[in-house]
């Protein structure tokens, strides 16, 4: 007893974490005194109004009328709804970076402060944890891969957060079940790391839906982000139906949810293979593909991208993906090359088809990284083929490295930007490619940096992106998958035209709108340049990396 | 020193070009003739240790690539056969280069010239070094470029642009053969190491093809019959660079390479008999055309023309040490030439029309001496450089049994009248006749230093190269090129030409006679061409057998056609719609609206997938996929299982 208890305090953390969490952000400690002291300023509704020149009347009159004091002591007692919405409409209707929507004397910043502390203290408690067992009647097991993994899981949403801090500022997050949602999808993702039966995978994997869901509604002034958090959740109910379905066919046949058990029972019986059984795997796989956003299960990705917050599209574009590929290839890799191997070909050939084709003709960011998601999702499945277990560390070494790049991205796409000529436009990052126009001459740094991220992800020489693609290519070449090698060619090629195109846009076509990256939160420029220095020197210094991705592979 | 002899220029060509502009004229000058002079001094050096010591060497340089069964390494090979063409090229460059510094002295340009002129000397000797036919074919492309570069070398005034495109083009053609030969070499023999070649080579079927292939290289480089028709363009170009590339070095190359490669060419008396009338040809049809010529430098150039026939002919009868033995005397005496006719073109504005100059040999009487003596060496004046070469030649060419050499002596000794003639016209029209220049070109008296002091080591040399080397060389029993040149003891009619009538032998001095005659009545063609019977010939050779015309006509006008339209057809036909064009209009036009089409926002169709998958997986099931075992479609009940299921789901 007193050794599960020594094992899951990670867990007791996280939860005891989320329970302060929650008593932090909803109740006594949390009086937005503060705020009202900045907000306060008299004479900031009139520069205000003098900005918004371009806007109606109506939304002036409500301006001029309505002093922010108001508004929080509305919002303090009562939690009025209406008042709140009112409020947070304000920012999108403005678009300006002077009023201080939310910044660090604010709830949800605090707490995502909090979380990054909690995050990073959960990473060193998976990284040394000593102990490695089963728990939980067997359900979890700790050892050294899921354990890394995890580590890994943690440190990255570390970053995720303290990436998308400063966004939270310019997208005026103030919601700050905002944080404990995104804590408690982690928990669901730590967990299914760990998993090793399939009734504690499916829990897992519906608890970090239903928080993604809901963080994906959670700009619900935003007909989009309803839009994605319903494509979301409706497609994530009926994946969990087949998932069930597949489980309870596991379950019919075998008499077993544990993964190991079904494994050496479909082992023993593969002379007289079971309709049932097959099918149950195929219904569960492809509720984890979904979840991976492979091929033709992928057409939830681009919506949910768009709809959701960046900073939310960056969590699941990330982390789930470490969880499930975790899982993947810990315990789901060989039941699924007993029974179906190679048809996972299918589906990686298809998300390269895709990441290759659809990219082509997007105009915005969001979306254009959604569909190059998918395709290197298509990348990633490649080396779950064939002897999978030298290829796992290409795996991690790509997913790593992937991880990096989209950090950087997506913090490129955080950073405010200004549009001069379109002051009623919120003030968010860059939505369309052309935003990028002439970025050159703006902001030569912030050129510079897509241009590496956008080289990485094309998985280029110069830059670190090359490395990870390069490894799986070459695993996939002795493994003998020379279709699969030759179908990443082409998508490498047709790829890279977008990604070129994005440089281009940056580069060489004269600016149409002017608008320019505004102050970038300071961390998240720091987290920007680490990245961009990790992709520069990486391709000369990447032992490190190998060695760790290889001992990885050697424990799963 | 060996390495040293090679680099020399090349270290002077990096220095002059790119420091150019930082080292001035004068800097430049003293740079790159530093370098040739080192490279001078040490391929005498080499020429005595190599000859008197009689050690060849072969210096390793690494290995370059290797494929399969070629490997190419960097081996330059310093045997006689190398070490007497790097003491003529070397010492040619060296006056050339001094020469130069005069003649050039008003150009703004001349490091650049210079860097030039090194570069060419430098790939001349990675040329001559090579041991590997494909090193060979580097230093062979590198002399290529080096002459476009110097031809061109005015590339402000069109037609020299167009020449200089055009030496590069008819030697592009002869390089493709060539280039062809060493694929042949590789496939029949195993290799292209020059040394290997030597010793695997067999009087086989491909012998034959090897050689034929060689020859298509030299005939470009060394402007023979057919692909002639650059060199006397090429003229266009200063007349230091006529001098050093179009007369003594580069036009030898093929000379060089025939010589180089004489083992294979010993086991094919096919392509030696070919060799024999592409020589004799050349040497008649150039001789002709240079009789009717104007300008003094293409009256020289015809005669390098005619006079590299002759050195084919000495190849073609096997005697390869006689032909590098012309080579090297005529180096010397057309390079006087050459220079001789500079220093004439210099003093007089630059005017190289005949018709319009006259009476120098008043104002400048170095100049006149130098084309005297080299004219003489040419003519094979007794004891004189030319003398030694080339009468041996004609008595080789006499004393070989066989119909097509003795053809062959028939047409040399006209030849050599000819030329006799001609190098009377060019003496008579520039020094002897009255001046007919006009007031503008007058031309200025005094020879400066840079330009007299070549000119005195040349003409030494044409007096004195041809007796002192003779022995050695092509002397009785002579060991002088060793292991380099080997013949095979059915080929060895040298020992017979020294055994022929005294009266064959004074022929070629009877032609000087005939010739100087020919010379006076013919200075000027105009009283003879009025009439249609001489016109129609003088017209025909002043056209110079319409080669020029035919090959723009029939065969560049034909190939550029052809190229036009497989470009139309295949390039921006077939390759670009299957190839940028075809796939990006297929992507952007079809499968990007495709793509966009499943996209369709709605959930339901979505979820469609997810149905669909399910059936996927189903079929799946019914087929055997690596992984099921196959013993799986055999099972009746779960077949049926499996088609009902199927059959409910669809």
């Amino acid at each position: 007893m007193t050794l599960d208890l020594v094992l899951i305090r990670p867990e007791f953390f996280l939860l005891f974490g989320f329970l302060v969490l929650l008593w932090y952000g909803t109740g006594g400690l949390v009086r937005p005194v503060a705020e009202i002291i900045t907000v306060a300023d008299s004479n900031y509704n009139k520069q205000y109004s003098c900005l918004g020149s371009s806007l109606t009347t109506t939304h002036e009159t409500e301006v001029a009328n309505e002093s922010p004091k108001i508004s929080y002591a509305n919002e303090r007692p009562g939690g009025e709804a209406t008042s709140a919405a009112r409020f947070a409409s304000r920012p999108a209707a403005f678009g300006s970076l002077r009023r201080p929507t939310a910044g660090p004397n604010h709830a949800a910043s605090a707490l995502c402060l909090w979380a990054i502390l909690w995050c990073l203290l959960c990473t060193v408690l998976a990284f040394y944890g000593p102990l490695q067992s089963v728990f939980l009647g067997g359900s979890f097991q700790k050892d050294y891969y899921s354990m890394q993994l995890c580590g890994i899981l943690f440190f990255t949403a570390a970053f995720v957060l303290r990436v998308s801090l400063g966004w939270q500022k310019t997208a005026a997050i103030r919601h700050t079940e905002y944080v404990y949602l995104a804590m408690l999808a982690l928990m669901g993702q730590y967990l299914f790391i760990q998993t090793t039966d399939l009734m504690s995978m499916y829990l897992c994997l519906e608890l970090q839906s239903f928080s993604l869901v809901v963080l994906c509604g959670l700009n619900y002034k935003s007909a989009y982000s309803i839009e994605a958090s319903m494509k979301y959740f409706l497609l994530s109910a009926f994946r969990s139906c087949l998932l069930l379905l597949g489980i309870g066919f596991l379950y019919w046949q075998t008499g077993e949810t544990t993964i190991s058990h079904i494994e050496s029972l479909v082992f023993r019986t593969s002379t007289e293979p079971n309709l049932l059984l097959l099918l149950g795997i195929w219904f569960v796989s492809m509720g984890l593909l979904w979840k991976l956003a492979a091929a033709p299960l992928h057409f939830w990705v681009p919506d949910v991208y768009t709809g959701a917050w960046s900073s939310v599209s960056l969590w699941i574009t990330v982390l789930p993906k470490i969880s499930v590929l975790g899982f993947w290839t810990h315990n789901w890799q060989n039941l699924w090359n007993r029974s179906f191997g190679n048809t996972l070909a299918f589906f990686r050939i298809l998300s390269m088809i895709i990441g290759a084709l659809a990219p082509l003709a997007q105009t915005t960011l969001k979306r254009l990284l959604a569909y190059s998601s998918i395709g290197h999702m298509g990348l990633l499945l490649m080396p779950l083929c064939g002897s999978a277990s030298n290829s796992v560390g290409a795996l991690w070494t790509h997913m790593f490295i992937y991880i990096l790049i989209n950090l950087g991205t997506w913090g490129l796409i955080m950073a405010p930007m200004t549009r001069p000529n379109q002051p009623s436009l919120k003030a968010a990052g860059p939505q369309f490619i052309w935003d990028l126009k002439g970025l050159n001459q703006s902001s030569a740094t912030a050129a510079f940096r897509w241009r590496v991220f956008m080289t990485s992800l094309a998985g280029l020489p110069p830059v670190y992106g090359f490395l990870g693609k390069a490894g799986i290519l070459w695993r996939s070449l002795n493994n003998g998958l020379l279709i699969t090698v030759a179908v990443a060619l082409v998508y490498t090629l047709l790829g890279s035209v977008y990604y070129l195109k994005v440089m281009k846009v940056c580069y060489v076509d004269n600016p149409t709108s002017w608008g320019t990256y505004g102050k970038f939160s300071s961390t998240t420029a720091y987290i920007i340049a680490i990245c961009v220095a990790f992709m520069l020197i990486g391709l000369w210094h990447g032992n490190y990396f190998f060695l760790l991705t290889h001992l990885l592979s050697l424990k799963v | 020193m060996y390495l040293n002899a090679v680099l020399a220029p090349f270290l002077g060509s990096a220095l002059a070009g790119l420091m150019g502009r930082w080292l001035g004229a004068r800097g430049s000058g003293c740079v790159t003739i530093l370098g040739m002079g080192t490279s001078t001094l040490l391929s005498y050096v080499i020429f005595y240790e190599i000859r008197s010591m009689g050690s060849a060497v072969v210096l390793s340089l690494g290995s370059w690539f290797g494929a399969h069964t070629v490997t190419v390494e960097w081996l330059l090979c310093f045997d006689p056969l190398s070490a007497a063409m790097m003491v003529t090229v070397c010492t040619v460059s060296f006056c050339v280069h001094i020469y130069s510094l005069g003649y050039m002295q008003n150009d703004p340009h001349l490091p650049r010239f210079l860097s030039y002129l090194s570069l060419f000397t430098g790939s001349m000797l990675l040329l001559v070094t090579a041991n590997d036919l494909l090193t060979l074919m580097v230093g062979w492309e590198m002399i290529g470029v080096c002459s476009y570069l110097l031809i061109g070398f005015w590339f402000h005034r069109l037609s020299r642009t167009k020449r200089a495109q055009k030496a590069m083009l008819v030697n592009r053609v002869s390089d493709t053969v060539l280039l062809f030969g060493l694929f042949l070499c590789w496939w029949y023999l195993g290799s292209t190491d020059t040394s290997l070649l030597t010793a695997t080579s067999t009087s086989a079927y491909y012998a034959d093809w090897i050689c034929f292939a060689l020859l298509g290289g030299a005939l470009g480089k060394s402007a023979q019959v057919g692909l002639h028709v650059w060199l006397a363009d090429a003229m266009e170009g200063p007349t230091p660079v006529s001098a050093l590339i179009h007369a003594a070095t580069l036009v030898t190359a093929g000379i060089f390479l025939i010589a180089r490669t004489n083992r294979i060419w010993e086991c094919s008396v096919y392509a030696r008999t070919v060799l024999l009338w592409v020589g004799a040809v050349t040497s008649l049809m150039r001789r002709t055309m240079g009789l009717v010529q104007n300008d003094v430098k293409r009256v020289i150039a015809y005669s390098t023309c005619s006079q590299l026939g002759y050195m084919v002919v000495a190849l073609s009868l096997s005697h390869y040490g006689l032909a590098m033995y012309h080579l090297m005397t005529h180096a010397c005496f057309k390079r006087l030439l050459f220079l001789g006719a500079g220093v004439v073109i210099h003093a007089c504005a630059d005017v190289q029309d005949m018709r319009r100059s006259g009476g120098a040999h008043a104002s400048l009487p170095l100049a006149w001496t130098c084309l005297l003596l080299g004219s003489l060496s040419l003519l094979g004046w007794p004891f004189l450089a030319g003398y030694y070469s080339k009468d041996a030649i004609l008595e080789l060419s006499w004393a070989t049994p066989g119909s097509a050499a003795a053809l062959g002596h028939l047409i040399l000794m006209t030849v050599a009248c000819l030329t006799s003639a001609y190098s009377f016209r060019v003496l008579i029209a520039v020094f002897y006749a009255p001046n007919n220049a006009r007031k503008s070109e007058v031309r200025t008296p005094g020879v400066p230093l840079t330009m007299a002091v070549p000119l005195c080591i040349l003409a030494l040399g044409s007096i004195f190269r041809g007796y002192l080397l003779s022995d050695a060389l092509i002397g009785w029993g002579t060991d002088f090129w060793a292991n380099s040149i080997v013949r095979s003891p059915a080929t060895t009619q040298a020992v017979r030409s020294h055994m022929i009538p005294v009266w064959i032998s004074a022929l070629p001095l009877a032609t000087v006679g005939a010739g100087l005659l020919l010379a006076y009545v013919f200075v000027w063609p105009l009283p003879y061409c009025a009439e249609s019977y001489w016109k129609k010939p003088y017209l025909f050779l002043q056209a110079r057998w319409g080669f020029d015309l035919v090959w723009n006509q029939q065969i560049s006008m034909k190939v550029l056609g052809a190229g036009s339209a497989s470009w139309a057809s295949l390039d921006k036909g077939i390759l670009e719609l299957l190839g940028p064009s075809g796939i990006s209009q297929k992507v952007r036009g079809t499968l990007l609206p495709s793509v966009q089409k499943m996209q369709t926002g709605a959930v339901h169709d979505y979820a469609l997938l997810l149905q669909i998958l399910v059936v996927v997986g189903l079929l799946l099931l019914s087929y055997p996929v690596a992984g099921l075992t196959e013993n799986l479609l055999v099972d009746y009940k779960t077949l049926t299982l499996r088609v009902l299921l199927i059959s409910i789901c669809l």
